[in-house]
């Protein structure tokens, strides 16, 4: 089984959050016509493409936060 | 560097983003209606013969017959074969879409604090293949009935945004009748979180464009074969950063090499380093 390199498991995990998120922001608002108060979602799908880079890249810097002070603490 | 370096630095390719605005986007639409006349189709030429999406969509959809004869799935076999010789040159120079989202996010004078910019080149490369992969399932699932609804590649379409805000501008009526809340999410992704509050403002470019994805695997792919790509030279470079915080589509990884599944050929890095450790050519 091939083994990740932690670039390539970050890689993979955007890809696989993406590829996991797109239909669902395609699909629900397909067919809510005109009105965005007229679906349950009530507009939320306008956030769905920035919530998901907003996690990715929050996600990262947490990583990048946390190593810094494990460094510092380290010294 | 200031905003009037860079203009003057990349002064060509800005150039040629405002005449690919001209050469794509109605009334002008100069090539679509050069096509139009060739062929003799009588309809107003628009962004929308040359569509970058529904091509892509009816591949993955079962409806490849669609493909034979449409000026559309034409013009992008030649985008996507151009990219495999000379980088996606189209994506850089000409595309209006990404021209107006680069436009809007370089004149909004917001702190880059304000603005993402994704730093991994990996990341940003899994998103990207990422949301393709659902751009793909939406088209199989609408293209197969799987699920009973409509196609929403038409419902996400930049082109169409632009092109009904400059009928707009052009005082067409018919572009009143055109926004509905799909058009509106596109404007929302396209010009304010993936222009303003993105560095370089080709986030849609990066996220969204089923076009710009094919571009750059076919550059990928050209790229392994020695053909045209941006090269890096780490002997010149003094680690100054200009090039990481120039580039609009974060193509520039920590070490400073060009991720061809990223990089728009646009220049930007060649023309803001001060040591010349970018060049654009063949290896």
């Amino acid at each position: 089984m091939p083994v990740l390199r932690g670039k390539e498991r970050r890689g993979l995990w955007a890809f696989v959050i993406a590829g996991a998120t797109t239909p669902l922001a395609l699909v629900i608002p397909a067919s809510c016509g005109a009105a965005c108060g007229g679906c349950p979602v009530a507009g939320g799908c306008f956030a769905v493409p920035a919530l998901v880079v907003g996690m990715v890249a929050l996600r990262f810097r947490l990583q990048e936060i946390g190593s810094r002070i494990l460094d510092v603490v380290r010294q | 560097m200031t905003a009037i370096e860079t203009i003057r630095k990349n002064r060509w390719r800005y150039l040629s983003l405002v005449l690919g605005f001209f050469l794509f986007v109605g009334p002008f639409a100069i090539i679509a209606r050069m096509i139009n006349t060739a062929t003799g189709n009588m309809a107003s030429p628009t962004l929308h013969t040359l569509c970058y999406r529904m091509p892509v969509d009816w591949l993955f959809g079962g409806r490849w017959y669609a493909l034979i004869g449409s000026v559309a799935a034409a013009f992008i076999i030649g985008v996507i074969i151009l990219a495999f010789f000379m980088g996606p040159v189209f994506c850089g120079w000409l595309c209006p879409v990404g021209s107006v989202s680069e436009g809007v996010s370089r004149a909004t004078p917001l702190p880059d604090r304000f603005r993402l910019r994704i730093r991994d080149p990996q990341v940003t490369k899994g998103l990207r293949y990422g949301f393709f992969a659902g751009f793909i399932a939406v088209s199989v699932i609408v293209g197969y009935k799987i699920a009973s609804i409509s196609s929403v590649c038409c419902r996400y379409c930049t082109s169409s945004v632009l092109q009904n805000m400059a009928d707009g501008l052009t005082g067409q009526m018919s572009a009143v009748a055109y926004w509905h809340s799909g058009s509106l999410v596109t404007l929302f992704s396209w010009l304010v979180i993936g222009g303003i509050f993105m560095s370089g403002g080709r986030g849609w470019c990066l996220f969204f464009c089923p076009l710009g994805v094919l571009s750059n695997l076919s550059h990928t792919a050209g790229k392994k074969l020695g053909l045209y790509r941006m090269s890096y030279n780490a002997d010149k470079c003094l680690d100054c950063t200009h090039c990481q915080v120039t580039c609009p589509t974060w193509a520039i990884a920590p070490d400073k090499s060009v991720d061809s599944h990223l990089c728009i050929t646009c220049q930007e890095c060649t023309n803001s380093c001060p040591q010349g450790s970018y060049e654009y050519g063949r290896s």
